[in-house]
Order: C-alpha cells, then sequence, then structure tokens
C-alpha cells in the first residue's frame, strides 16, 4: 500500500468541483462549514416549526407521538453538533489565521478532514429519515430509554455512530486550531496581544479536546450495550443509568461553553469596533474567559439536581454554579464597560451584539434561578428550562453568530450587505425571538412539562403556546429576509473596501476579499489592537494605510491541495456507517464496518506519504 | 519565527520555525495524549464505579491471572526502553541501529498483544464473555481499547521501520520516530495505570462466596515461596 | 528541544538535532536524574538502561506486594502499590518521554489533561460511593456465587423498576425473569415486546402504566359486548385504540389514555407469529 498511494501526485486543481473537494485552504473550508452550518440551521428550524404548528393549539394532531419524539431529538441535535458549533468553526477557520497573521492552519490536510468528516457525520445523522427509524430519544437521550429493549429500530445506532463521526471531526478541528494558535502566531504576537476572539478559540479548543474524549467513551459504552450486548447501561445486571447522565454532563457542560465562548469571542471583536473604543478591562475578558472554561468542569450535576444525588453533592453544584455566574458577569460588565461613553455606531454588527448581551442576560438570570437546586426541583423537565436554553443558545450563540456574519461579511465577500435589510433582520429576529421562547417561561412555571407532544384544555398553557408559535414566524420571516439581504450582497452589494469598520484586527489590513496567500508580508505586530497602532501612526504623518498591496501568488509555497483528506473522512464515516446496516442479516455489519476501517488506513497512509507539494503548483492561477 | 522565509521554501521537508520553538507536530501529540487521559481517564472510571457491582460471575479473583500479566507489563515496560533506544538511535542519524531498536520494540509490542490475546481466550474459556456481567463489560472495553492503541502503535512503528529499510533522503528524521515514541510511552503509562487498578488491587475483588476464591496461576507461585 | 528558534532558522535543523546527541556521554547519570541538564542532552544506553532496571525492580516489587494473600485489598498494601505506579508513571513520562528537558509548555498541556483526567475519574467514583468494591444497593444481595466453567452468558431480562403509579393500578411481588421453560408469548411479553414495561402480571411482571393482565383471558370474554376474549386481546395488541380500559373497568381513579399504547407499540415492528403468540400465552391467564 506504501508504494500504491506513494506515487499518487497531489492535485493541482483549484477550481470547479474538484478544487473544493481537495482544498486545503482555510478560507474557503471556512465557507464549506458556512453555508453547511446555515444549511442545517434551516432544517433544524423546520423541525423547530413542526413542533411549534404541533403546540400551537391544545389536542392537536398534526403529528404523532413518535414523530414528535423524533422532531424534538433531531432539532436538539442538530442546532447543538451541526449548526451551533460547525458555524463556530466557520469563523475559527476564516479568521483566525488571518488574526494571527498566518498563511494558513498548522495542519490544513487535517483541517479538510474535520469538514469532511463532520458533513458525512451530519449526513449520516439523518439518514434515519430515509430509512424511517429517527432517533427519537432526546439530544441527551438517557439510558436506559436507549436499551435496546425500550428503543427499538436503528434510530439510537444512528444517533450515537454518527455523533461519534461528528466528534472525530470537532476533535480535529480541536487539536488543529490549539496548535495553530499556539504556533503560529505572527512576530510580536504574544498572548496578552492576541485579539479575544482568538483567545476564546484558543479556550473554546482546549475545552473541546478534553471534553469529546468523555463523550466519545459514553458513546461507546452505548454503542457497545445496543450492537454487542454489554451491560453497562442495563439495569438488570447492576449497571447506573446514572452513569450516562454523568458522562453524558461531565461533556455536556463544557460543551454548552463550548457553544458560547466563540460567540462571546465575536461579540468582544464587534462591541470595541462600533464603540470607537478599545475593549474594556481586556486582560480581565481574557481570564474570566478561561475561568469560564475551567469551572466548567465542575458544575456538570446541576443538569442532575433531580436525579436524587443527595443533599451533600447537590449543594457542592449549587455552589459551583452560582459560581460560574460570576466569571460571565464580568465579561457582560466588560462590554458595557466598553460601550460606555464610547460613540456608539448602532450598525447591524453592533445591533446583533447588543441584542446577544440584552438576551444573554435573560438567560444567565434565569440560568441562575436553577442553580438553585431547591427551586430547580420545580423547573426540571418544564418549559422554563426550554426558554433558559434558547435565551442562552438562541439569545446569545445565535446572535453571536449573526453578529459575526454581519461584521465580517464585507471581508469574507469583499462587497457590503444591505445596511436596512439588515437592521429589519435584528429587530424581526429580537422581537420574534423573545415572542417566541419568553412566554415558555410562563408556560414552564405553570406546569407544562418538555417534551410532550400535546396537551388538553384547560391547564392555562394555551394562550402562551400560540404566542410562541407566532414568534417562530417572525423568526422565519427575519431569516427570509437575511438570505435575501446574504444572496443579493454577494453580487450586487457595494464594493466593501479593505476596512469599511475602520476595525483594530490584523484581517482588515488586506484586501477584501482575502487573498489566497492572506498576507503578502508577514506582519510584525506592535501591540494589542495591532492595526489601529498602524493608522494611528500612519494618521499621526498625515497619511492613510491601505490595502496591502498584491503579489504574484505563484511565488508563495502554499499547502497543495490533497485527496486524501476526503478519502481518510468518507472511510471513518463508513466504520460508524457499516455498523447501521444489516441487510437481513445481522453480522453483515462488521465486514462492512471493517471496510471503513481499511478505506481510512489507505487514506492515513496515502496522506503521509504525499508528496509536499504538487509538481506544476499553479496556485496563482485561478 | 519568520514566515517570509517560507515564501520560497523548496518543496522538501524543512520545519518551519514556530512561535513557541516547538515543531507543530511534536505539539499535537503532546495535545493528543493530554486528551487521551480523558478518554482513558473516562473507561477507567467506568470501570471504577462498576467494581464490585457485577450480580453474577466469573468476578475478578475467579479469573484475573495476575503473575502472567506481571510479565506482560514488564514486556510493555521493556519495549518503552528500547523504544527510547531507538529514539536516540535516530536523533544521532544511524539508521542501523534505529532498525534493531524499532524491531525490537516491535517484537515486545506483539509480545504483550499476544499476551492480551491469550488472557482473552482463557476468560471466554472461563465464561467470561463480553456480555457476562458488568466487570466484563468494563474491563474488555478499557483493556480491548488499551490493546488496539498498541496496535495502531505497532502498525506506526512497522511503517516507520519500512521506511527506515529503504531510507529515502534524511526519512525517517529524528522527529519522525521521537513523536511515535511519544504515542508508544504514553500506552505504555497507561497500562502501568490499569495494571495497578485492574489487576494488582481490583484483581482480587471477590463474589459474595469468597471462600473458594480462584488460584488459576498463582498455584505455581505459591509452590515457590511456601 | 531548543526554545530559542530565532537564531536556528529552518536550515540548520538537522545539524541541531545531530549536536544534541554528540554531548550525550558527558552527562553524569546523577545529573542526568536530578541536576540540571546541558540543553539536548537526553540520554543513551547507560542511563535508559539503568532506568529500565529501576523500572523492572519497581514492578518486581509491586508483585512481591501482592504476594501475601491476607493482605489482598487492603490499604496497607493499595498505598504502597499506588506510590509506586506514580513513580513508574512520573519516570517514564519525565525521562522516557523527554518531558523534562522540554518546553514547559508541553508538561502543561499534558499536565492539564492527566490532572483533569484524575479529577474527573475520582469525582466520579466519589458521586457513586466510595473506593471499596462493597455491593451498592442494587447488587448487594443479588450477587450470585460464581461456578466455575459456564459456557453460557447470563441472559438478563430487561427490568421495570415499578414507577409511581399514576392511574391506581396495583404493582404486584417483584419481578421475576421469564423462566427457562416459558412459552414464546410469554417470551415476547418479557422481551422484544416490551410490554411488561406498562403491564402487570402477577409474579412476573410489575409495570404500572397500563391495565394489569393478571387475569386478563377472564376479563377479555365480557369486556366488549359480542367479541370474544381472543378477538378482544388481538385487537388490544393490533389497535390499541379500539377500546381503551377505562376507570370503570379496573375500579381505579382514571381512565386509562388514549393513544399512550399505540405510541410505545408501533415501533416494535412485531410479526403476525408473534403476535399469535402473545395472544396464545395471554389467553392462559384466567
Amino acid at each position: 500500500m506504501v508504494t500504491i498511494t506513494g506515487v499518487i501526485p497531489r492535485p493541482t486543481t483549484y477550481s470547479g468541483l474538484w478544487g473544493w473537494l481537495t482544498t486545503v485552504d482555510h478560507k474557503r473550508i471556512g465557507a464549506l462549514y458556512g453555508v453547511t452550518a446555515f444549511f442545517f440551521f434551516m432544517v433544524g428550524g423546520i423541525e423547530a416549526g413542526i413542533m411549534r404548528l404541533q403546540l400551537a393549539q391544545a389536542d392537536s394532531d398534526l403529528v404523532s407521538a413518535e414523530w414528535f419524539n423524533a422532531m424534538f431529538t433531531m432539532h436538539g441535535t442538530t442546532m447543538i453538533f451541526l449548526v451551533i458549533m460547525p458555524f463556530g468553526a466557520t469563523f475559527f477557520n476564516f479568521l483566525i489565521p488571518l488574526m494571527i497573521g498566518a498563511r494558513d492552519v498548522a495542519f490544513p490536510r487535517l483541517n479538510a478532514f474535520s469538514y469532511w468528516t463532520f458533513l458525512f457525520g451530519a449526513l449520516l445523522m439523518h439518514v434515519g429519515f430515509i430509512i424511517g427509524q429517527v432517533p427519537d430519544a432526546g439530544w441527551f437521550s438517557y439510558a436506559n430509554l436507549t436499551a435496546a429493549p425500550f428503543s427499538v429500530g436503528k434510530g439510537l445506532d444512528i444517533w450515537a455512530l454518527s455523533l461519534q463521526v461528528l466528534g472525530v471531526a470537532s476533535l480535529a478541528a480541536g487539536f488543529n486550531f490549539v496548535v495553530t494558535i499556539i504556533n503560529m502566531r505572527a512576530p510580536g504576537m504574544t498572548l496578552m496581544r492576541m485579539p479575544v476572539f482568538v483567545w476564546m478559540t484558543l479556550v473554546t479548543s482546549i475545552l473541546l479536546v478534553l471534553a469529546f474524549p468523555i463523550i466519545t467513551v459514553a458513546l461507546i459504552e452505548l454503542t457497545a450495550d445496543r450492537q454487542f450486548g454489554a451491560n453497562f447501561f442495563n439495569v438488570a445486571a447492576g449497571g447506573d443509568p446514572i452513569l450516562w447522565q454523568h458522562l453524558f454532563w461531565l461533556f455536556g457542560h463544557p460543551e454548552v461553553y463550548i457553544l458560547i465562548l466563540p460567540a462571546m469571542g465575536i461579540v468582544s471583536e464587534v462591541i470595541p469596533t462600533f464603540s470607537r473604543k478599545p475593549l474594556f478591562g481586556y486582560p480581565v475578558i481574557i481570564f474570566s474567559g478561561i475561568v469560564i472554561a475551567i469551572m466548567s468542569w465542575a458544575v456538570w450535576s446541576h443538569h442532575m439536581f433531580t436525579v436524587g444525588l443527595g443533599p451533600i453533592a447537590n449543594s457542592v453544584f449549587t455552589i459551583t454554579t452560582m459560581l460560574i455566574a460570576v466569571p460571565t458577569g464580568v465579561k457582560i460588565f466588560n462590554w458595557i464597560g466598553t460601550m460606555w461613553q464610547g460613540s456608539i455606531d448602532l450598525r447591524t454588527p453592533m445591533l446583533m451584539a447588543i441584542g446577544f448581551v440584552a438576551l444573554f442576560i435573560v438567560g444567565g438570570l434565569s440560568g441562575v434561578s436553577h442553580a438553585v437546586s431547591p427551586s430547580d426541583f420545580q423547573q426540571q423537565d418544564t418549559y422554563y428550562i426550554v426558554a433558559h436554553i434558547h435565551y442562552v443558545l438562541f439569545g446569545g450563540a445565535i446572535f453571536g453568530i449573526f453578529a459575526g456574519i454581519y461584521y465580517w461579511y464585507p471581508k469574507i465577500t469583499g462587497r457590503m450587505y444591505n445596511e436596512l435589510l439588515g437592521k429589519i433582520h435584528f429587530w424581526l429576529m429580537f422581537v420574534g425571538m423573545n415572542l417566541t421562547f419568553f412566554p415558555m417561561h410562563y408556560a414552564g412555571l405553570n406546569g407544562m412539562p418538555r417534551r410532550i407532544y400535546t396537551y388538553s384544555e384547560g391547564f392555562g398553557w394555551e394562550g402562551m403556546n400560540l404566542l410562541a408559535t407566532a414568534g417562530f414566524f417572525v423568526l422565519v420571516i427575519g431569516t427570509l429576509v437575511f438570505m435575501h439581504n446574504f444572496l443579493r450582497s454577494v453580487k450586487k452589494g457595494e464594493p466593501a473596501g479593505h476596512d469599511p469598520w475602520d476595525a483594530p484586527t490584523l484581517e482588515w489590513s488586506i484586501s477584501s476579499p482575502p487573498p489566497v496567500y492572506n498576507f503578502a508580508e508577514v506582519p510584525q505586530v506592535k501591540g494589542q489592537d495591532d492595526y489601529w497602532i498602524t493608522k494611528r501612526q500612519a494618521a499621526a504623518r498625515g497619511e492613510t494605510v491601505p490595502a496591502e498591496p498584491h503579489i504574484d501568488p505563484s511565488t508563495v509555497h502554499l499547502p497543495s491541495p490533497s485527496y486524501w483528506p476526503l478519502v481518510a473522512a468518507f472511510g471513518t464515516v463508513w466504520i460508524a456507517g457499516g455498523l447501521l446496516i444489516d441487510f437481513g442479516w445481522d453480522y453483515i455489519r462488521f465486514p462492512l464496518s471493517f471496510v471503513g476501517g481499511l478505506i481510512a488506513i489507505i487514506g492515513v497512509i496515502g496522506w503521509s506519504n504525499e508528496p509536499p507539494a504538487a509538481e506544476h503548483d499553479d496556485a496563482g492561477h485561478h | 519565527m519568520a514566515h517570509a522565509e517560507t515564501a520560497h521554501a523548496p518543496p522538501v521537508e524543512v520545519e518551519e520555525a514556530t512561535t513557541t520553538g516547538i515543531n507543530h507536530r511534536k505539539l499535537l501529540m503532546w495535545v493528543f495524549l493530554g486528551s487521551d487521559c480523558l478518554f482513558f481517564g473516562s473507561l477507567i472510571a467506568t470501570y471504577m464505579v462498576y467494581r464490585g457491582q457485577s450480580i453474577v460471575g466469573p468476578y475478578p479473583a475467579d479469573i484475573v491471572d495476575v503473575p502472567i500479566t506481571t510479565i506482560s507489563t514488564f514486556v510493555l515496560l521493556m519495549s518503552s526502553f528500547s523504544m527510547v533506544m531507538a529514539v536516540a538511535a535516530a536523533r544521532s542519524g544511524n539508521q542501523k541501529r534505529l532498525i534493531q531498536w524499532l524491531l525490537v520494540t516491535i517484537v515486545m509490542g506483539c509480545g504483550f498483544i499476544g499476551f492480551q490475546v491469550y488472557e482473552f481466550n482463557a476468560f471466554r474459556v472461563e465464561g467470561l464473555r463480553y456480555e457476562t456481567n458488568l466487570f466484563s463489560s468494563s474491563f474488555y472495553t478499557l483493556t480491548g481499547f488499551h490493546g488496539a492503541h498498541v496496535t495502531l502503535g505497532i502498525f506506526w512503528l512497522i511503517c516507520i521501520t519500512i521506511i527506515a529499510a529503504r531510507n529515502p533522503a534524511g526519512r525517517p528524521s529524528g522527529l519522525d520516530v521521537d513523536i511515535a515514541g511519544l504515542y508508544w510511552h504514553f500506552v505504555d503509562i497507561v497500562w502501568i495505570v490499569i495494571f495497578t487498578l485492574l489487576y494488582l488491587i481490583g484483581g482480587f475483588d471477590a463474589g459474595p462466596d469468597a471462600g473458594h476464591a480462584a488460584v488459576q496461576g498463582w498455584n505455581w507461585v505459591t509452590g515457590l515461596v511456601s | 528541544m531548543s526554545s530559542n528558534p530565532g537564531q536556528e532558522g529552518a536550515v540548520a535543523h538537522h545539524e541541531h538535532e545531530s549536536r544534541e546527541h554528540a554531548s550525550h556521554e558527558d552527562a553524569g547519570i546523577g545529573r542526568f536524574f536530578f541536576g540540571h541538564v546541558p540543553e539536548g542532552v537526553h540520554g543513551g544506553l547507560k542511563q535508559y538502561g539503568l532506568l529500565a532496571i529501576f523500572l523492572a525492580i519497581i514492578t518486581f516489587v509491586e508483585f512481591v506486594i501482592i504476594l501475601p494473600e491476607d493482605l489482598r485489598g487492603s490499604s496497607i498494601v493499595i498505598a504502597p502499590l499506588v506510590i509506586l505506579s506514580v513513580i513508574k508513571f512520573f519516570c517514564v513520562v519525565a525521562f522516557f518521554m523527554h518531558l523534562k528537558f522540554e518546553h514547559g509548555l508541553l508538561w502543561q498541556i499534558f499536565v492539564a489533561g492527566l490532572v483533569l483526567g484524575l479529577i474527573v475519574a475520582i469525582a466520579l467514583v466519589l458521586l457513586f460511593g466510595v473506593f471499596r468494591p462493597t455491593p451498592r444497593a442494587f447488587s448487594e444481595g443479588r450477587q450470585q456465587p460464581f461456578v466455575h466453567h459456564v459456557e453460557e452468558a447470563p441472559h438478563y431480562e430487561p427490568l421495570v423498576v415499578p414507577t409511581p403509579a399514576p392511574l391506581g393500578a396495583i404493582a404486584p411481588a417483584p419481578a421475576a425473569g421469564a423462566a427457562a421453560g416459558a412459552s414464546p408469548g410469554q417470551q415476547i411479553f418479557m422481551g422484544a415486546g416490551g410490554c411488561s414495561a406498562c403491564h402487570a402480571i402477577e409474579g412476573l411482571a410489575v409495570g404500572a402504566l397500563g391495565p394489569d393482565l393478571t387475569h386478563i383471558a377472564t376479563v377479555a370474554e365480557s369486556r366488549v359486548p359480542g367479541q370474544s376474549a381472543e378477538d378482544y386481546i388481538r385487537e388490544s395488541i393490533v389497535e390499541p385504540d379500539a377500546y381503551t380500559v377505562t376507570a370503570a373497568d379496573e375500579g381505579i381513579d382514571q381512565d386509562f389514555q388514549q393513544g399512550l399504547m399505540v405510541a410505545t407499540t408501533s415501533s416494535l415492528g412485531l410479526t403476525d407469529e408473534d403476535v399469535d403468540e402473545l395472544v396464545e400465552y395471554l389467553m392462559t391467564l384466567r
């Protein structure tokens, strides 16, 4: 095999389908992540819509109970693993090398591998819709509901195995960004000069590489139980379903911060730019981010107050959970302090960022209210929790992501979006979001349990549910406005110039969209908010700073495209996918899975034997 | 540090200068090992949580053969020594010694896997299948994934040996062997933990009727001592 | 490795590596293990060999420690075993993996993962009890002694814990697994059919969500006028909503919920033969 794979030269094409399939360019991979994440945002949104329509009135029979179970399971899984995380990866990929002054990430092919593995894993997750066996045990799939006798069919196998694959993709990306940020900073870019977004990416990536092995183990145990008859969560054999909850939330709580920290990083870039002021308390916001990451490991059992851990464990986790609100609150004050007495420019990114801060405060406060375990006993498994999670993940993460999309739109596409449509989008999102999720607080405290597919009249839940469903349609209109704005402006928007916001970070010093080689000359970083320093020094001399001039790309050595990440990713997914196939004969899944392993091994061998560059590197001719 | 230098770099393997001075791949390996600690940590935690909770036998004391596992532990530990000698040989550019030490390491790694295959088979014959009880599920999963790590390491070392035997210009570099070595040693230290917890301490966990705690493999040791 | 790449440049890499090796023989053993070691010195056969012998001795000592049968598993033995393995662990990490000589950042990264993994594992074990292999609530009293040379793996029936009965149903005696000679219908009831999750049969199943089936064959005769017991039972399995048991039927507070059973049985994939077996079995419950 060594010889077979060794002789295949690296691909040389940079355009067309093959160009995208074999690309290792971090900007292209970022774009792929973004498009995929937005696609699944719509899928998850449709699933949410089906649930909202079903619950709009009492005793509705629009969908069956099983279908409803499938909807809330896929909605949660999709939005967390296929939308918010890859949106984070979109920004990591596109921006991190630009922000730290690097040509690419440390391992460009590993980066491509992460994307393809993610995409295949995401598709595998949706195979259930084709074979009619959709995962339906909720996004945290508590044992022993997931045990073979209680979850018949392949739904839960699909869920466990594709989540495993998505974990591989996330781990690969996490390793890559840790190494990239530690090791590929431009000269002068010390740790305490890095933009906050880079810091939050580093913290997120470290959380990711430490937290994902735990869900990997949990999923291995679940898969072993379901596929190989192990006893991990088999109560009859003495197994303890609570172990699943512990393992899941040991991963799950750091995961919450994996979702929110990138958004916090984005907001920390947007607010100073549009307040015309450096970030207030830069070191404090960094350290609070690190403290959040460390403390996120000490709060997981607050998801489990009602399982009967006993008063000591409940008290400990109540205290740690209330403490983690402190560094989060510190960040809020940092952002408010940055805006304080700034000359605020209410462009769409800034509106989204302010929306993030406001809505995250609401979500944070309701979070503190169920940090108190006695009060959590009232709220557990009610719509109050649903309201809370959507305030932090929709009001928080999604608003942060949209702030980032609008903020970097001119850098990514080279054109301006339509400001008016952007503002309309923001207000529709803001109003729709509150209309959808605020009533859920009341419904929840009135006793409406989450995950019920219908409810009877007379509990006083009808009004709140109708409001929430109305809010969903406001969100739909807002998203349509965004799509129209986004697609139209790509072609017809005003040319943006390299630095439309007078922003402080390095990515704005190069032309928009960035050239394939990023920086013609590696920047020398002078301090925090380096590009502001450059522009201020130039202004003192009475000059303006133009975009960095273009050079002939063929003079720059860039990583060549490669087929192998695609092959290795396909093999990796096939290991999992093979286990799902039986053709009526149960044992066929083992050889099929083994074939996937062989493909992955061939991919890895080809990968490591590949020549370092294509023979005729035509990087410049595209 | 100066990225500009790489702008015209020829397409030969040149180590890129990095911010911290640590090679990218080496840093990656250490981050991976840090991450893998959590993987094995969770598997070991599962084993420890379920320790003593199985409701049917065989229980560890009925079948675990500590003496023979002590030998396989010794083999794996010594393979770490030969691995470090291989790294030293690679760093001094001594291809012949490198290949010799790599082969020694591979043989010892295979020996360890051989012991594990023997052990698993002996357990199966005694009635400990994967689905038998909590002990079997958590034991086979933990040691099985460790064995998979060792197998992957053997495969990796074989690839390096083949490359070294063909010796295309300058490969494998000292760094290539070094990184494989880091992985190999990590697998060894994980086994140090597993051996202590599952064999030396947990190997004597007995079922409810502890009177006839099995002495498989202990016979010859007790004979020797008394 | 060097920490001053600025002076190294890319080309000097290989020279740099061989320079590291050149000074191996100069490093004294004591200085190698305990003292300040000149940059780039890692060690040679002598140092590594001594370390390997040291590790082998520790392993042998560990083995000797567990020889006295009376002490096995006691803390007198566990404490030195843990200490010795920690020493082995750090020797391999520090010297074989060269971490003692590496950039401090690598220490931090590895120790972060190591410490976190340790804390997570300890916290989990503590949350489930203490570090003692004594059976907890469920396993205590259920553990069976082991008889050697059992070829067959045990078959665990899914165990259904009585739920607080919202419907006022009475939970009978604790579940007993399906007996070895159970009829195929009973096996489906307890296993693939998942019936026992919701229905009770005295002495066999304790499910409390649906009607008690202890005397279903008798009850079914008169439940729907004009329908035979067998037809009623079959219909209740195949089309549960055709007739939903009321509070009056069972003498309890509340009607059973319409649609509840449809929701749980529709994905089971029972064949016609399975249903026949189930009906046959249920008809025996008089």
